[in-house]
């Protein structure tokens, strides 16, 4: 048995049934997909554990972004303004879900708003922390990082596709 | 100026108001309470360098509450085992120091008496002035009313006592309950707030607990290799000394005068032929632990902690030594470290609300695939 393996048999008796669960479900959220238990259990204890009321507002478009939040119960809605009061739902998320992923990535403005659909409980993982994982724990950073350009690479995939059906319906040059 | 704006301009001022009400009710806390003051300080600073092992065992699922007993009960028996090996040498040296102190400054009473004397033959103006007895029943004088204000001294701190007893209680707390007032303060905050208010709490740890972890290793290893050195050279006193000059780092600068100051006293009390030798091995000793600290182990070590410029260190000690004394002194560099990341974050707000952020621009026809 590793030095490790011996380590967390030990431990087992003080071990905390919540926070296994919550281990097990990071290691479930796409972007997170790569990492061990224990590189899950360090991430986990540098997320920021928040509850949300049903209609009580994230964040809105516009707020200058900071964070990446993942679902762990409830729903989120995710809209976009579209003059005046009006607003337009573009997805409507569930656990396991995550959003707010270019905060980590670049300064700029939120590009949509989030919501509660419903009481939501979320992690919260700050650019700060995400960036101090990156160079001190690359193992854990790194695969973060590779999960949010896996993610990023599909959307603009899926983009693109679409872009080129639109161009082919209304008659547009095919490239 | 529209109703809307003069709102926000009236709940900015009573914002500014409140903080500064905030920082002189903080201030006058500080130079009243210190007794309840320093062994609070002294807590946050262990809980701070313990937090990172609870964080190791709560990332392998243990529960917060069983990582601060388990660590509580390895580090408690550690401090323990610590001051089994060192209380005995400092009880030793502080015996052996009221031993021969009497002894010493008869002599040098004799010394000065009979320079004075000779001094007196040769310039008459001196005779019957009796300047070293004087000297020495003033400092008489001064020891004997320093016995006398002891119990009183000792009745003015109680509260200091007793706070320091309870120290391991606090720590405990602190601990334990440290994140979930972390949660709480989360949960109130608006959404416009929220991101900003984890923001400040998560850069401010990450900024005053590396300062804070950085200096005490800093003062270990200084405080060690002071004892290392002043042994190697035959002082005595050395682990005393050298535990004076680890406590006295927590002053920035200023410990290692400290330090040098008393093992250079030591030498003076240690007396014999060699004393001005024994004085410049003290200096080469601190010389090089200074060097040592200054070039080679701060930069690899305290350097990841916090990064204040030297002079603002130096500044902030005296700013905080002329308004708080001692306690102003050790606060200072932390107090500073909170107003640097302070005011980074509020430029980096306002620039935000100043200027249109720009994404990188791509070539119209460029197509990412």
């Amino acid at each position: 048995m590793t030095n490790e393996g011996v380590f967390s048999k030990l431990l087992a008796p003080f071990t905390h049934r919540q926070t296994q669960e919550r281990i097990a479900f990071l290691t479930e959220v796409p972007i997170f997909r790569g990492l061990s238990s224990l590189q899950a259990g360090k991430l986990l204890t540098h997320c920021t554990d928040r509850k949300y009321e049903a209609g009580e507002t994230i964040f809105e478009e516009g707020d200058l972004g900071k964070a990446l939040f993942v679902v762990y119960a409830g729903r989120v809605s995710i809209y976009k303004r579209a003059g005046g009061d009006r607003e337009i739902v573009l997805a409507t998320l569930g656990s396991g879900a995550y959003f707010g992923e270019l905060a980590l990535l670049d300064t700029l403005p939120r590009s949509a708003g989030a919501r509660a659909a419903e009481t939501a409980e979320l992690l919260i993982l700050y650019r700060t922390d995400f960036d101090d994982l990156v160079s001190k724990r690359a193992d854990i950073g790194l695969p973060v990082m590779r999960g949010i350009a896996q993610t990023l690479a599909g959307q603009l995939r899926r983009t693109n596709e679409e872009l080129a059906k639109a161009r082919n319906g209304s008659g547009g040059e095919k490239r | 100026m529209n109703a809307a704006e003069a709102q926000i301009r009236l709940e900015r001022w009573v914002r500014w108001g409140l903080i500064l009400f905030t920082a002189v009710l903080a201030g006058w806390g500080l130079s009243h309470l210190e007794q309840i003051f320093i062994p609070f300080l002294v807590s946050i600073i262990i809980a701070y360098l313990l937090n990172p092992f609870v964080l190791a065992l709560e990332a392998r699922a243990v529960r917060r509450e069983s990582a601060v007993i388990l660590l509580t009960l390895v580090f408690g028996g550690l401090a323990a085992a610590l001051l089994y090996f060192t209380v005995p040498v400092v009880v030793d040296e502080v015996t052996e120091l009221k031993r021969i102190v009497p002894g010493r400054l008869e002599e040098t009473r004799k010394t000065l008496v009979q320079m004075e004397k000779a001094l007196a033959e040769k310039y008459t103006f001196l005779e019957g002035k009796n300047f070293a007895d004087s000297l020495f029943e003033m400092v008489g004088e001064r020891a004997g009313s320093v016995r006398m204000a002891a119990p009183e001294w000792i009745a003015r701190h109680s509260t200091a006592l007793v706070m320091t007893v309870l120290l391991p209680f606090f720590v405990f707390f602190l601990l334990r309950d440290g994140g979930k007032w972390l949660d709480g303060f989360f949960a109130s905050l608006s959404h416009r707030s929220v991101e900003t208010g984890i923001s400040l709490v998560r850069e401010f740890n990450a900024a005053l607990g590396g300062y804070l972890r950085s200096l005490v290793v800093d003062a270990a290893v200084v405080g060690g290799m002071v004892a290392v050195g002043l042994l190697w050279i035959d002082l005595n006193y050395a682990v005393l000394i050298g535990i004076v000059t680890g406590i006295g780092n927590f002053i920035p600068y200023f410990g290692p005068v400290l330090g040098w100051g008393i093992a250079s006293l030591a030498a003076l009390l240690q007396g014999g032929p060699d004393t001005g030798w024994m004085l410049v091995k003290v200096l080469v000793v601190f010389g090089a632990v200074k060097t040592f600290d200054d070039w080679i182990f701060q930069p690899l070590i305290v350097g990841h902690g916090a990064h204040v410029h030297p002079v603002l260190v130096v500044l902030s000690v005296f700013v905080g030594g002329s308004v708080l004394g001692i306690i102003g002194m050790v606060v200072a560099v932390p107090v500073t470290v909170i107003c640097q990341v302070s005011i980074r974050i509020a430029v980096e707000r306002s620039r935000f609300a100043h200027e249109q952020p720009r994404g990188t621009p791509l070539p119209a026809e460029r197509l990412i695939v």
